[in-house]
């Protein structure tokens, strides 16, 4: 059975499972509801130890509560350290590097990041759980952002946005190759801050200022959030997720800054009118998110599309009542308002309860 | 050998994007330069960077252009040749939101340095203002903006100390003002902000010797002369190059 397992997060996935049912049938046992038979219950402990040992041994997996704890801690710790070093690696090669030529300069710049990918992958086959895999693919990325700045700098060459792309396709390679979310996020942003300078310096504009476009990040967002609705991720199942939250947190932050200020929009019409509908559309984009992750059962779509409800109400509220309403009643207001939504949310829950709906 | 496809891609990325990034620098200094000038300490800020052992100049262009009493230095005509929609009048109460509206662009600008246009807005500025402009030394004045580099070439064929550059410029409405005891009345008008030219300049060996050994970084106030002359050679994507650097 493990043999069709495809990936760390699946067999993770398994691990958790296999842990609930054997809680659950404890629990059962001891409210004397489900008894097994002293037979059944050992070849159940027996099946459920030796596959979780085989899911541990094969994939290094958390298979108790504290290790799961810790492993959080080592993913903060590794990402933490990653950037740290990478901080320090960029400084110790800008303290240094002004005392050599030219082409030692470049030269270094270059065998940085090789460096880096050759520990990358050295530090993978040593271990499974990929902290150091991934800190050290943290530092390669960091290398070559420093090596074609690096190179620019020296030659005086004038910036372009193709430079977000190779490092945004760099990553996005390193993130597939050793599984790592992080760097698919950091890819994902990359590459979509290269859409958006594309877009601005095809108009004529400077690339550099694609972060006052937001119509850019709403489409660029909508495509990412729609990547694995078309692209099969067999065996990074856990990537999915990271393009959904990822593109989602993109659209979501370019609808409410173009909701508050739409002086930068590309429609022609009123700043006023084009917030409004940008309010509106928010809204609607927002709650037809939440049912869509409802019945797909992606919690990380509905969380966000909640939270950015939440923002567009609140938004609406305070343009509508703030200056004219007694900040006492208006905080009042919001509260009220606030309980009136758990109480709805709760009916709508209430609703995916087969046993209440019954 | 598939199992180190993407490996092999990543490292491929590597030295397939510095390759691309310095076969431009190489057709850059390649063929005949755009321009080739010396400009002094005024226009090349040198700043010192304990964490940075590379030397970098910074260009800096006059900020006297966009002086309230300083004449505008292009025609509204040349500002809408660069893409800007000039269709409302600076006067109008619609004026500050629709140009405030308008992103920056990209366009290529001729500077020339202590030229005409210079001494003609620095005339311009009463006493005190100049006092305050000379902060900033550099004399190096915006004087012709265009979409087409070779429209700017051709029109500033043969003439010395001028240098075209790609930039990043914005519209920006100036309100009228009536006149009173010290100033002239202006009517509103329109003025392009020049937001950025390529102004990080590197210093290779063996010319950053030089700087390292400066004691002081910037011209003191008493100073009759510059503290360095450096030659720069821009190629054919207007990228500079340091060819000579003279310190008195």
């Amino acid at each position: 059975m493990n043999g069709d397992l495809l990936s760390r997060a699946e067999a993770q996935r398994q691990a958790d499972r296999i842990r609930a049912l054997r809680d659950s049938l404890a629990q059962l046992q001891r409210d004397r509801i489900l008894i097994l038979t002293p037979d059944q219950r050992a070849a159940f402990d027996a099946w459920s130890a030796e596959t979780l040992q085989t899911l541990a041994a094969r994939f290094d997996i958390d298979t108790t509560d504290s290790q799961k704890r810790l492993s959080l801690g080592l993913r903060i710790a590794s990402t933490l350290g990653g950037l740290a070093l990478c901080a320090a690696l960029i400084l110790f090669f800008l303290r240094f590097w002004g005392y050599v030529d030219t082409p030692f300069q470049v030269v270094a710049a270059i065998c940085l990041p090789l460096a880096a990918l050759a520990a990358t992958e050295f530090a993978a086959l040593r271990e499974r759980t990929l902290y150091f895999a991934g800190l050290m693919a943290l530092i390669s990325l960091g290398c070559f952002i420093l090596t074609l700045s690096a190179i620019g700098r020296v030659f005086n060459i004038i910036s372009t946005e193709n430079a977000l792309f190779a490092w945004g396709l760099f990553a996005l390679l390193l993130a597939y190759r050793y599984g790592l979310r992080l760097l698919l996020a950091i890819a994902l942003g990359l590459l979509v801050s290269f859409g958006s300078a594309t877009l601005s310096g095809r108009f004529g504009y400077q690339w550099l200022d694609f972060s006052n476009r937001p119509e850019n990040f709403v489409v660029l967002g909508l495509i990412v959030f729609a990547i694995p609705l078309f692209l099969v991720h067999r065996r990074r199942s856990d990537f999915p997720p990271v393009y959904r939250l990822a593109g989602l947190f993109v659209f979501y932050i370019a609808t409410i800054s173009l909701a508050e200020w739409a002086g930068q929009s590309y429609f022609p019409a009123g700043v006023k009118f084009i917030e409004r509908a940008y309010e509106i559309f928010g809204l609607l984009s927002a709650g037809a998110f939440i049912a869509w992750g409802i019945r797909r059962h992606w919690d990380g779509v509905v969380n966000i599309s909640s939270a950015a409800f939440v923002i567009f109400l609140f938004c609406r509220l305070f343009h509508w009542w703030w200056d004219w309403m007694p900040r006492y009643i208006f905080f009042a207001v919001i509260g009220a308002i606030a309980i009136a939504l758990v109480f709805a949310f709760k009916r709508v829950r209430s609703h995916f309860n087969p046993e209440a709906a019954a | 050998m598939k199992k180190y496809a993407s490996l092999a891609a990543a490292g491929l990325l590597v030295l397939v994007s510095s390759a691309v990034t310095l076969i431009h620098a190489a057709r850059n200094r390649s063929g005949p330069p755009t321009a080739v000038i010396t400009l002094s300490s005024d226009e090349l800020v040198f700043t010192r960077d304990t964490d940075d052992s590379g030397i970098l100049l910074q260009l800096q262009i006059s900020h006297l252009y966009h002086d309230p009493y300083a004449p505008a230095w292009l025609p509204p005509a040349g500002i809408a040749a660069l893409g800007f929609d000039t269709s409302i009048h600076p006067d109008d109460t619609r004026a500050l939101d629709h140009y405030r509206r308008q992103c920056a662009r990209r366009a290529f600008v001729a500077f020339e340095v202590g030229g005409p246009a210079y001494q003609r807005a620095l005339a311009a500025v009463d006493e005190p203002r100049r006092q305050g402009i000379t902060a900033n030394r550099s004399r190096l004045f915006p004087v012709d903006a265009s979409l087409n580099a070779q429209q700017l070439h051709a029109r500033y064929a043969g003439r010395a100390g001028v240098l075209i550059l790609p930039a990043v410029v914005r519209v920006l409405p100036e309100t009228s003002w009536s006149a009173t005891a010290t100033r002239a009345a202006r009517p509103a008008r329109l003025n392009l902000a020049v937001i950025e030219v390529p102004s990080q300049i590197h210093v290779p060996l063996p010319f950053s010797q030089s700087f390292r050994v400066l004691p002081v970084t910037a011209r003191p106030e008493n100073s009759p002369q510059p503290l360095y002359h450096v030659t720069l050679r821009y190629g054919r994507f207007y990228e500079p190059q340091i060819t000579a650097v003279s310190v008195p």
